[in-house]
């Protein structure tokens, strides 16, 4: 399996987008890990015209005047030795904003597109114990390269969309609200 | 301080390095991710290739530090191990080993990849050639080229799939890449920085390779005219050995020629004169032994005489020559070498009488000049000269124009410098040559009316 890339047909529970909107503008895009990934989405919402406030350690304070959360996994050591924070302070800090997010019933889509080698322990980690909790799922086939966002999805029962290359997801983002 | 320190030293002064560079590596790594980012907002590529150069160059350099410095402790302490085939697994796993204890203390996640392909590759081309020649020129010229090229490697999204690029930095900048649409962008310059850098390292390691064949050649040529050399001396003592049993034949003949006489006669006073003379042929036959075994020992000889010994010696009868000698009209008395001096004469005469000539009949000439205590002796021929490329090196030992041993006048010189004298090429063209033999003579040397018998 070190090579294979699933293609879109193989995943037969994939979407391509949101039949209807899940959510309301403005939405509050943060991270989980801390990557630069979440900057790629940020611009990507910008490119989409989705308003958006880009906190990357967003706390469940800064939720005021939001409509819906996006959370972008992936863990970044770089970043976690120049902040001096580890992967447990991140899982603890989602947790308590998915929460809260909850708690006021706004929907939380979480986005990866890491690719295989974001899918290191830390990463893995995040997905496993925060993933499950979203009210929808963006990936790329390079990201969920083995089915494990596939598998998430289908066992807690929230619809994916998994795409062939990262600039192929901003439809979906879309979907998210128009 | 001692030469075999210094590759020690060097190793040290790269521990610090390293070391150090470890606040540098997390700087760098940080403003790495800030042009990422910027990337993503200008929509510009350009921070994306500046991000992957740096990287490619920083985390290349460390690489190549380590690989030198662990190189240098090796070749230092087991430098016998160098040679044996277990030196490259065990210096791989040694260097992995100490590249992954180094990035855990930086902090930093590790490339393996990368830092195995280029030490393979290194010991590989450095075993092709004569590990002793320039060993640490050629490491590091080596170990920069690699690691650098094989570190781009990791920046081409083209080949992550192989497991290249598969830290935080490396897919940082593919990921951006790839949402730019412009990873092509990155997938040319990798391949062009890699290509360029591996063409580089196999290029230095031909030049190396052929340098050591170049080394090899002059060795062996070295030996060879070292052998030749020593062949030519062993026939040039020969020669004077036989010069000299050649010389010997004459007293001997007089001693011989006289003691036969002496049983036939009964005067006291003519037996007693033979003995004399016999006594005489006996001592010259001493003083030649030792002009030839000593190079120091000197005797008084006329100028005159010393001249008419080189006549003696010389073809003059075989060879249509014209032979002048000019010499001072009051006799000088020489304290010389007398056999060296005349075989160093010959030498230079013999040179002369080889000569071509535009002229119809060869010519000679020793012109004889005393100047106060100098004593300067010109021997001219009308041969055609010697060349402008020849004169720089007719006094080299083993040098010769015309086939033959090229010891004679770089014996000359030699045995007129004992003597506390200079010989000169003094002109050559095609209309002659001309050296200048000068000697200094002493205060005594002015000849005194002598008797002598031979």
């Amino acid at each position: 399996m070190l090579f294979h890339i699933p293609k879109p047909e193989e995943n037969y529970g994939s979407i391509p987008s949101l039949p209807q909107p899940l959510g309301q503008e403005t939405v509050l895009i943060t991270s989980a890990g801390q990557s630069s990934d979440t900057n790629v989405i940020k611009d990507m919402a910008n490119e989409m015209m989705i308003h958006n406030y880009f906190m990357p350690k967003a706390t469940g304070a800064d939720l005021e005047k939001t409509n819906a959360v996006i959370i972008v996994f992936g863990f970044s050591p770089v970043n976690a030795k120049q902040q001096e924070f580890s992967v447990e302070d991140e899982l603890k800090r989602v947790q308590n904003l998915i929460q809260m997010t909850k708690d006021q019933n706004k929907p939380i889509i979480g986005v990866f597109i890491g690719e295989k080698a974001r899918r290191i322990d830390q990463t893995n980690l995040l997905l496993q114990e925060l993933m499950p909790q979203m009210d929808y799922i963006i990936t790329t086939i390079q990201s969920d390269y083995d089915n494990f966002l596939y598998d998430i999805s289908m066992t807690s029962d929230i619809p994916i969309t998994i795409t062939e290359s990262v600039y192929t997801i901003s439809e979906s983002l879309v979907s998210i609200f128009r | 301080m001692k030469k075999k320190y210094i590759p020690l030293l060097l190793a040290v002064l790269l521990l610090f390095v390293l070391i150090a560079l470890k606040w540098v590596l997390l700087d760098y790594n940080f403003s790495i991710m800030i042009k990422i980012k910027d990337s993503a907002y200008t929509h510009d590529s350009g921070p994306l290739v500046i991000s992957s150069a740096i990287y490619s160059a920083v985390h290349g350099i460390v690489g190549a530090l380590l690989f030198v410095h662990l190189y240098i402790i090796m070749a230092y302490y087991f430098s016998k191990a160098i040679s044996t085939v277990w030196f490259h697994p065990i210096f791989i796993l040694i260097y992995m080993g100490l590249i992954q204890v180094l990035y855990t203390w930086y902090g930093i996640e590790l490339d393996w990849l990368p830092n195995y392909f280029a030490t393979l590759f290194i010991l590989i081309f450095l075993k092709r050639g004569k590990s002793e020649n320039q060993i640490l020129l050629r490491i590091i010229t080596l170990s920069i080229q690699f690691f650098l090229a094989l570190h781009w490697l990791n920046l081409i999204p083209l080949i992550s799939k192989f497991g290249f690029g598969s830290t935080d930095i490396p897919t940082s900048i593919r990921i951006a890449s790839l949402y730019l649409k412009n990873s092509v962008i990155l997938d040319f310059l990798g391949f062009a920085f890699f290509g360029a850098l591996m063409v580089s390292a196999t290029l230095s390691t031909i030049l190396f390779l052929s340098f050591d064949r170049y080394i090899s050649i002059a060795e062996s040529h070295h030996e060879s005219e070292k052998i030749y050399r020593t062949k030519v001396f062993e026939n040039r003592i020969y020669e004077e050995i036989h010069a000299l049993t050649h010389d010997l034949k004459t007293p001997l003949v007089t001693i011989r020629g006289l003691s036969s006489l002496i049983p036939l006669s009964n005067d006291v006073q003519t037996i007693s004169t033979y003995a004399e003379r016999i006594d005489g042929a006996a001592q010259k036959m001493s003083d030649m032994i030792s002009s030839f075994l000593y190079d120091t020992f000197r005797e008084k000889v006329l100028l005159t005489d010393l001249i008419d010994i080189l006549k003696a010696q010389l073809p003059l009868h075989d060879i249509d020559i014209e032979f002048n000698v000019l010499l001072p009209k009051e006799p000088l008395l020489l304290n010389v070498n007398k056999i060296r001096m005349v075989r160093a004469l010959i030498n230079i005469v013999e040179n002369a009488i080889m000569a071509d000539t535009l002229d119809s009949k060869k010519k000679i000439e020793i012109l004889a000049i005393q100047k106060e205590n100098h004593l300067f002796i010109r021997i001219s021929d009308n041969g055609m000269g010697i060349s402008d490329k020849d004169k720089l090196h007719i006094f080299e030992i083993g040098y010769s124009s015309k086939g033959t041993t090229g010891l004679g006048l770089a014996f000359a010189k030699k045995v007129i410098e004992d003597h506390l004298g200079h010989l000169n090429l003094l002109n050559s063209t095609i209309y002659g040559t001309q050296f200048q033999i000068h000697l200094p003579i002493s205060g005594d040397d002015h000849a005194k009316e002598i008797n002598h018998d031979t």
